[in-house]
């Protein structure tokens, strides 16, 4: 991991970005921001800790547990709320049998991340399933989808 | 000599959604094969381009040969091979594939500024868009205006930004011009967060160029030579597009030092939103690319004196910074000719919810909503009746179905109770609860608020509190009144614009549909029958095979009834989940 | 002095200082404006919407505290709409508060309280809500308890802009919560308990561990006074219940950059009543020490002193009263006759350097740090550190540093020299004079052959475009700094202990040994007065060591005398920037205890002679002498190379140890490890 982060701060210092930047590196490569990425940075840029926890802990993208294999994004945007994102969230939150406030299955296997608008609004409701958008769809769909994955468990 | 043939493969945000990249990929496969004669060959091109428009028919096809076009609609690949072989080979268009008549009426009331390029030029190359008259309007205004030109073409314009407050635009860059200072920023506002809204993607991913003139010009004027594109990171191929388009542009030398030979210059850098609806609003946006928490700060200091690290910064959003190359080309007053005495030029909207012609369209500012409703949007979806149309997303409203005659200006809108705003257009039908719909939107705007100030970080939370017990049978007299001394409260005392405008959608709903809340409240009923825990379940009797599927269904075991008998439920057990509801094949479950 | 503006507010004509806000001005016309999250000195960010005023001609109401005055200004504080709009706010803010002041401790002096009794709301309309969240309270120091928590940011703020940088928000919305990183207790997030968080907060969410159900404010009687434990010298506002210390915080006016003290000033007082402390006279009988009483002790004293005939010695920390070092350089020349009494001044300076110069830290708008390096978490002039900070961070000060290592303290200046300090000072001073300034001809000579590097340069536009540059030198590199400020305004030597300058001032300057040399020599008797950094017994027939507590030295003296401890005694001291700060004796003494002063004249009593108890003419007397600057070659003091973070702790030892701070040592102990 370190020299991930390594090379995450290289580009930091070579840019001279933003933190905001760092850890939406962070993310990127490590699917979420370990506490231990945080001191590393800190050490290493004299920024104080309690800076980056803030800016993580502000903006909806970041992540301080890891992320499941497989993310699966429900848009919660208007044009999905109007025609039913509340029940496929329920439907899919059902399925994987999360837990009340988590959001990652605990084996790891699924999150389920709630956005506020992916911007396809004309395809409402909408989910992505890794990365892949699925439009006019319904909890059952999806679920169905989620079996599959289950099914081929040595893929990606 | 045959005539050119272009072939045009909508990869807007629903096009892409859509499956348009297969598409896309079928035509040039098709056409590079060796039985299609080369001189067609050599006269067909196909490329992808942005949005065209009427999502809802995804993947659209156009092509064009002739000067004239013909549209396809909900292209698969495998349909491909028939168009080539029949339309282009053999000149004769697949009838039944085409657009129908439908179609027409949802263009004809649509003016195409922002967005007329949009359907055009292939978003990924730079050629495609000068070859449209792109970077000219950035060459002349560099080469022979002088800012204040600028600034006076686009403030008789009288385009107003359209982000959603509606400030005028050149009355922004004129505050910036005159503020002291030798650094100064032009940022463009790409973190389009209200929910329903996506024409700022749209215009990104169909033509990202425009943005940058925009901002070029913007800069020119007031006499920046930095620029920042804060867009989402949820939008990745915005942030591509954008990328590529970036890198193109300074490959041509129309960013970086010495643009078009002159003192000018001028670059651009991208940063992504890490989601936080508040960072909309321009000094939260400002404090996020700073690298902070995306808090509001007390204004003033206004931006334009103190923005981005304490200089002098103009902060537009991407459908007003889209339009200037065009005000620039055109003239001011052909820009004004559209729109109202005080709202001028188009808006583009995004036009979803229960419509039949669910898409992105532009209109003339002034407009009315019942000519969108019905004529471009093609009516209500089904056989329902509309209800009312929200406008403005979470700092918005919404207009009740009498109110049709409506012209959509900022001004009309405002008087309505609602907003224009960044142009997000939802269509309600009967079959969408009023109380649910304030609920939603207090719900996101809570979950945005940053916390900084009291009202907003409490107060919401307080509104939400009273709407949830409202829709779960819970409200209490006198809640109305209780949302609405809250809302006010709201209003006046929070910090930022996201605060001020958060209860509007209580407002509104209130102001509309206040007999709804009150059904609410004190039948605890739910005429939409949207709110789960005000909805009773039981079973018609008469239509009842007794087949047990309501039975299986049922988590809470409220159900019984012997096979092949009617079955019964037991209202004490039932927790209402709707599940028999759902699964009865021969609707004899009745809800209430 | 800025232009004035008049304006009227809730109809009172009031003339201010263009800069102020509208908090400020209406003040100054004797109206508070409400509000939870202002904090003077700073910037105004409107979080609490309290103090919304209006304007005439203004469409809506403003935030005062963000509001700067206009000439004419017409301003009403209590209009009908923002005292609606405030009732709103607090009936918001009271939704999620507990109600519980019948038992809070900061009962009377929280000021939502005393808004909620001002606009009458027995409690909120809205349904009340916890929080739910746990208290922080696992160090002795600060209860940090997030369910009082009005989220006013006080506390962040001024963690931030002093530098210290461990609370900060986290989450948003009505889940945004004051945290450290991570969300860790604050023993585990760097923090320095200087509790200046505690100071800031307007409710009960920050408070003193140790505060509950020791009274509440209204029931201390408050004496302002002085900090001794180290060269900061803060002022200190000590809180007594009793008779005895319940609290102690920062003396600074509201908005001064001074307002900061350390942990050990505001938590070592607890040291006062520590196993350690003496309370009656010892004496050495068959090899061990034994109490006495204080004739026989004064007496054995007395005896040995004279005995000594000439060639005895006094040691004294520089913590002693400017009346206590009178006291003592009359006992020591006029009674004992010797030349032989220093203190432990000599360890780190020169006496010149102690002498000249004065600052006011407040309107500087560059500090120059000429090989003194504060740092808060090291403890070394803690409030220097954090005072800099807050003057670069919100005053929009510069900070120009030069050292020959990496202080923390350069992560905050616009300019470090790194490299030998005094070719940095020579570099520098080139740099501004080839700059077109103007400086002494004997200067401009000395510097001749010097060619300043870019980074020299560079630091010299801070020192041009500076109005009011201060150098803050450490001592040995005083007289080459304070070159600087024949160029330009004024440059102050750091020494590390509370009233260097004042036994300076005072004449406490051996004309015989100095502190060094009387350690390291053979004496007949020494007598050694405070907390000195000197652990073993010295070569010396008779060792007196007089002292508040029982140190390593004292278990090895011959005779040792309880004297009063700090806070326990009246008298003056000259701090490092020239102002002489009056000490006040807050809790009486200690039963069993004399203060220095009182000792010496009782020794000299009992020698037969009669040492008046320094009075304020002669300390003021004392005083009036005073160096002129002049030029002073670019030359180092030798031998004054002292660790300034051992120095400092090893004279509050008996401080650290005998209190609460131990615990912070050791835990910081094991963070290290």
């Amino acid at each position: 991991m370190i020299e991930e982060l390594e090379n995450i701060l290289e580009r930091y210092r070579k840019k001279g970005g933003n933190i905001i930047a760092l850890l939406q590196d962070t993310q990127e490569s490590l699917g979420y921001i370990p506490r231990m990425a945080v001191r590393f940075f800190s050490e290493e840029l004299g920024i104080a800790a309690s800076r980056f926890y803030g800016v993580a802990t502000f903006y909806s993208q970041f992540r301080l547990k890891p992320v499941g294999r497989h993310k699966i994004t429900a848009c919660c945007g208007t044009a999905c709320h109007v025609r039913g994102a509340e029940k496929i969230i329920g439907g899919l939150r059902k399925e994987l049998a999360l837990p009340a406030g988590e959001d990652t299955t605990p084996d790891g296997e699924f999150t389920l991340e709630e956005v506020a608008c992916l911007g396809t609004c004309s395809f409402a409701p909408v989910v992505m399933v890794d990365g892949g958008v699925r439009g006019k769809t319904s909890a059952d769909v999806i679920v169905k989808e989620i079996k599959a994955i289950r099914k081929k468990p040595d893929e990606g | 000599m045959k005539d050119n043939t272009v072939v045009r493969v909508c990869m807007g945000p629903a096009g892409i959604a859509a499956g348009g990249k297969a598409v896309l990929e079928a035509f040039r496969e098709t056409l590079a094969d060796r039985n299609i004669d080369a001189e067609v060959k050599e006269h067909c091109s196909s490329h992808q381009v942005g949005c065209l428009g009427l999502c809802a028919r995804d993947v659209l096809v156009e092509i064009g040969r002739n000067g004239s076009k013909t549209s396809y609609q909900y292209v698969k690949p495998d349909m491909v091979g028939r168009i080539v072989a029949e339309h282009i080979v053999g000149g004769t268009p697949v009838k039944e594939w085409l657009v129908d008549e439908t179609f027409d009426t949802f263009y004809r009331k649509q003016v195409k500024i922002v967005l007329a390029d949009c359907g055009r030029v292939d978003p990924e190359d730079i050629d495609s868009y000068i070859a449209a008259g792109g970077y000219e309007p950035t060459r002349e205004v560099l080469m022979t205006w002088i800012p204040d030109d600028v600034i006076e073409e686009i403030r008789m314009s009288g385009i107003r930004g359209r982000g959603g407050a509606g400030f005028p635009t050149g009355l922004k860059w004129e505050l910036a011009r005159r503020s002291k200072g030798d650094v100064k920023y032009v940022i463009c506002n790409a973190d389009e967060g209200d929910p329903g809204a996506f024409m700022d993607r749209a215009v990104i991913e169909g033509n990202p160029h425009s943005v940058i003139e925009g901002m070029l010009i913007g800069a020119f004027a007031i006499g920046a030579n930095k620029g920042y594109v804060y867009i989402r990171a949820e939008y990745p191929l915005a942030v591509e597009r954008l990328k590529l388009a970036i890198k193109q542009a300074y490959e041509r030398r129309f960013l970086g030092r010495a643009i078009f030979n002159t003192q000018f210059s001028f670059d651009i850098e991208i940063r992504l939103g890490a989601g936080a609806f508040v960072c909309g609003e321009e000094t939260a946006l400002i404090a996020s690319i700073e690298g902070e928490r995306g808090m509001p700060r007390s204004k003033p200091p206004f931006p334009v004196n103190r923005g981005l690290w304490q200089r002098p910064t103009v902060i537009n959003n991407v459908e007003t910074l889209a339009n200037v190359p065009y005000i620039i080309r055109k003239g001011w007053a052909w820009y004004a000719s559209y729109g109202t005495e005080k709202s001028k030029g188009t808006k583009v909207f995004a036009l979803t919810g229960k419509i039949r012609n669910q898409g992105l369209i532009e209109v003339p500012m002034g407009i009315t909503l019942g000519e969108i409703i019905h004529e471009i949007g093609g009516g209500i979806e089904g056989n329902r009746a509309l209800k009312a149309v929200q406008t403005g997303g979470p700092s918005g409203g919404c207009i009740p179905a009498g109110m049709l005659d409506l012209n959509v200006d900022y001004e009309s809108l405002a008087k309505a109770g609602s907003i224009v705003g960044s142009g997000g257009m939802i269509v309600l039908d009967e079959d969408n609860c009023m109380v649910n719909m304030a609920k939603y939107f207090i719900q996101f705007t809570q979950a945005e608020s940053c916390g900084k100030c009291v009202p907003c970080r409490v107060g919401t939370k307080r509104l939400l509190e009273i709407l949830t017990r409202i829709t779960e049978g819970q409200g209490k007299e006198g809640d109305i009144e209780r949302l609405e001394r809250l809302s006010r409260g709201v209003k006046t005392a929070s910090l930022c614009g996201l605060g001020q405008t958060a209860p509007n959608p209580v407002l509104s709903n209130l102001r509309y549909f206040r007999e709804e809340f009150e059904t609410h409240i004190r039948d605890k009923k739910c005429p939409a029958k949207v709110c789960k825990k005000l909805l009773r379940y039981s079973i018609l009797e008469e239509y009842c095979k007794g087949c047990g599927a309501c039975m299986k269904a049922c988590p809470a075991d409220a159900i019984s009834g012997d096979k092949k008998k009617p079955h019964r439920i037991n209202p004490d057990r039932c927790i209402r989940c709707g599940a028999c509801f759902e699964a009865c094949k021969f609707k004899s479950v009745a809800r209430d | 002095m800025g232009k004035m503006v008049n304006l009227k507010i809730d109809g009172k004509d009031v003339r201010v200082d263009e800069g102020l806000n509208l908090i400020e001005a209406a003040a100054a016309a004797g109206v508070h404006v409400p509000n939870l999250c202002y904090m003077k000195g700073m910037k105004g960010v409107g979080a609490c919407r309290l103090c919304l005023v209006e304007v005439e001609g203004g469409k809506a109401p403003v935030i005062a505290c963000n509001t700067k005055v206009k000439d004419g200004m017409v301003v009403a504080t209590k209009t009908d709409r923002v005292q609606e709009v405030r009732k709103f706010v607090l009936d918001l803010i009271l939704s999620m508060h507990p109600l519980d002041c019948m038992t809070c401790t900061k009962a009377g002096v929280c000021t939502l309280q005393q808004y909620a009794y001002d606009f009458d709301i027995k409690e909120s309309s809205f349904t009340r809500k916890k929080f739910g969240y746990p208290t922080d309270q696992a160090n002795p120091f600060i209860k940090r308890d997030p369910e009082y928590c009005v989220l006013c940011s006080r506390c962040v703020r001024v963690c931030k802009a002093q530098g210290t940088n461990v609370l900060e928000f986290s989450g948003r919305g009505v889940g945004a919560k004051v945290v450290t990183a991570q969300d860790r207790p604050l023993q585990e997030s760097g923090c320095t308990f200087c509790g200046s968080c505690v100071d800031a907060c307007p409710v009960n969410a920050l408070l003193e561990a140790d505060r509950s159900r020791k009274g509440r404010e209204w029931e201390y009687e408050k004496v302002d006074s002085v900090c001794l434990s180290c060269g900061s010298a803060c002022g200190i506002t000590v809180s007594s219940k009793d008779g005895e210390v319940v609290k102690i915080s920062s003396a600074a006016s509201e908005g001064a950059a001074e307002k900061y003290i350390c942990a050990i000033g505001r938590f070592g007082f607890d040291s006062l009543n520590s196993e350690a402390r003496l309370r009656t006279p010892m004496k050495r009988v068959n090899g061990e020490l034994r109490d006495t009483s204080w004739e026989d002790a004064l007496a054995t004293v007395a005896e040995k002193l004279k005995a000594a005939d000439g060639e005895a010695g006094f040691v004294s920390t520089a913590n002693i009263l400017n009346e206590d070092a009178l006291a003592l350089k009359k006992l020591a020349a006029d009674v004992v006759k010797t030349k032989n009494y220093d203190s432990s001044v000599t360890l780190y300076a020169d006496y010149d350097s102690l002498k000249g110069g004065s600052a006011d830290l407040d309107k500087a708008d560059l500090f120059v740090l000429a090989g003194t390096a504060p740092d808060q978490w090291a403890r070394v002039l803690p409030a220097l550190d954090a005072v800099i900070r807050k003057r670069v961070s919100e005053g929009g000060a510069k900070l120009l540093v030069i050292n020959s290592g990496d202080p923390k303290i350069a992560s905050a200046a616009s300019a470090v020299l790194k490299g030998e300090e005094i070719a940095m000072i020579e570099q520098l001073a080139q740099a501004v004079i080839s700059k077109g300034v103007k400086a002494p001809k004997e200067m401009v000579s000395a510097l001749a052959h010097v060619d300043p590097s870019d980074a020299a340069m560079a630091a010299a536009d801070l020192f041009v475009a500076a109005k009011s540059p201060v150098v803050l030198a450490a001592p040995s590199l005083y007289k080459a700094a304070a070159n600087l400020s024949l160029i330009k305004e004024e440059a102050v030597s750091v020494p590390f202990e509370a009233n260097a300058r004042g036994v300076v001032l005072m004449g406490l300057v051996s004309e015989g040994k100095k502190f060094k040399e009387m350690l390291s020599s053979r004496s007949k008797a020494l007598y050694v007065i405070g907390e000195v950094p000197v652990d073993k017994r010295p070569d010396t027939d008779f060792l007196v060591v007089q002292n508040s507590h029982m140190t390593d030295l004292a278990t090895q003296a011959d005779v040792v005398l309880p004297s009063t401890a700090a806070l326990e005694s009246d008298g003056t001291i000259v701090d490092y920037l020239g102002r002489v700060k009056e000490v006040r004796c807050t809790i009486g003494a200690a039963s069993g205890t004399k203060s220095h002063a009182d000792i010496f004249a009782e020794v000299a009593g009992a020698m037969g002679s009669a040492v008046k108890k320094g009075k304020e003419a002669d300390v003021k007397k004392a005083l009036k002498a005073k160096t002129k600057a002049a030029f002073s070659p670019f030359k180092r003091e030798k031998d004054l190379d002292v660790d300034g973070e051992r120095f400092i702790e090893a004279i509050n030892k008996s401080t650290i140890n005998g209190s609460r701070l131990l615990w912070l040592k050791e835990s910081e102990k094991g963070v290290l490890a």
